[in-house]
């Protein structure tokens, strides 16, 4: 009998705790939402089964040398896959709504209050100052910079971190309404705005080489987020290279999804993540975003006293960076105020000017508070 | 730590804007710049 005992004790029957038991039921309910209510799929889908994975006992998953061990350690902790991804999003990205009306790049940057509100927020509520900027950070609404930070400022909060900054971005239909109309009348969200006028292709192509050289200078720590997102884009303007663009947007693109997914969600076994910590993290990303909509907004309703030409300020709430979360949203509010009201293209610039000014946030963290 | 927060902040905040607004008037200049040389219509 003493053989059955050593095969019982080698199963992780044994092992298993609440804890466990717990995670698996947060991950079968990724998965659900995921697959049916197709929220947000290709990321809960990995990260749920990363998740349900690192919550086996015993399994030799996330241990020292282990599978996912090695795409986290490689992958996130390298910073390689979240520059790859900003790589993926640049070659995808249109910036022309941005190149046509470029002081919608001022809405971007306002919407990093956010980011330094919950700063403030997190030290009150005890975290440290390192881990303060990757808890502010979410308020981004960018997944990729949110990792890229955490993984160097403090890792051991990249799970929660990543979670929170994915949920909310899936999320922005629903935070961001309520803020819209508490800090806008009816009357400026109907207001239309004039057609953008069309961008050539040569702005198009020197607007990565002019972003590049300009933001990496004054910021030099946002190079490989800036760097690798500009280099897609120019990959994509360019016309030449069709098929390196294509390989970041769609082949390039999905690998690093998986692994980055995957290894996010294995990085919340059940002794880490069933803290306060992580509660008070959910919390404090909440407020991240609402303040980043509302200095959006009170920008857009500010650059108003100075223009001929006003700005609808719902563009201003897309300067969240959660692409194209952020736009859709403006056109869904502003077309409620006014049928004949079309902002998607307008909410567009500030959507990725969002990108671009939470990458830059991100580098000031960096440079102040890394090393 | 209040302290270097505020600094963090300060810097931070005010970095991006500094960053942004130059790079916002620096593609109004390339635009402007290449409609002048190359001709084509502008908004």
């Amino acid at each position: 009998m003493s053989w059955l005992h050593e095969i019982v004790l080698k199963t992780g029957l044994l092992q298993l705790s609440w804890g466990h038991v717990v995670m698996w039921c947060i991950a079968f309910g990724f998965m659900y939402l995921a697959i049916a209510k197709k929220f947000e799929p290709l990321l809960l889908l990995p990260i749920g089964f990363g998740m349900l994975l690192v919550n086996l006992p015993l399994a030799p998953i996330m241990g020292k040398g282990h599978l996912i061990d090695y795409f986290y350690r490689y992958g996130i902790r390298t910073e390689i896959i979240p520059c790859l991804i900003f790589m993926g999003i640049g070659a995808m990205t249109d910036f022309g709504p941005l190149i046509a009306n470029p002081k919608t790049l001022l809405l971007g940057a306002a919407a990093q209050l956010g980011v330094y509100t919950t700063f403030f927020g997190s030290l009150l509520f005890g975290f440290s100052l390192r881990e303060a900027a990757s808890i502010g950070i979410i308020g981004g609404a960018d997944g990729p910079t949110t990792i890229y930070v955490t993984s160097l400022l403090a890792p051991h909060l990249l799970g929660p971190c990543a979670l929170a900054a994915y949920s909310y971005m899936a999320m922005v239909p629903i935070i961001q309404p309520p803020i819209i109309r508490l800090l806008t009348t009816k009357q400026e969200r109907a207001r239309i705005m004039r057609q953008l006028r069309p961008v050539s292709r040569r702005e198009r192509i020197l607007f990565p080489l002019v972003a590049t050289l300009i933001i990496c200078l004054m910021v030099p720590e946002s190079t490989p987020l800036i760097g690798m997102i500009m280099m897609g884009n120019l990959f994509r303007e360019s016309g030449v290279v069709e098929r390196l663009s294509k390989a970041a947007q769609e082949e390039l693109m999905n690998i690093v999804t998986i692994l980055l997914g995957v290894s996010v969600g294995a990085t919340m076994n059940a002794e880490r993540f069933l803290q306060p910590q992580p509660i008070f993290i959910f919390c404090l990303g909440l407020l991240a975003f609402a303040c980043s909509t509302a200095g959006g907004l009170l920008i857009a309703k500010f650059m108003n006293l100075f223009l001929k030409e006003k700005l609808n300020p719902l563009i201003g709430a897309a300067g969240v960076s959660a692409v194209p979360m952020a736009a859709r949203v403006a056109q869904v509010e502003g077309q409620k105020a006014n049928p004949k009201n079309f902002l998607l293209m307008h909410a567009m610039g500030p959507n990725v000017a969002g990108v671009i000014g939470t990458a830059v946030a991100a580098g000031l963290f960096i440079s102040m508070l890394g090393g | 730590m209040w302290l270097q927060a505020c600094k963090v902040a300060a810097v931070g905040f005010s970095g991006v804007f500094v960053c942004l607004v130059v790079l916002s008037g620096s593609i109004w200049l390339v635009g402007r710049a290449l409609h002048r040389t190359f001709g084509g219509k502008r908004g």
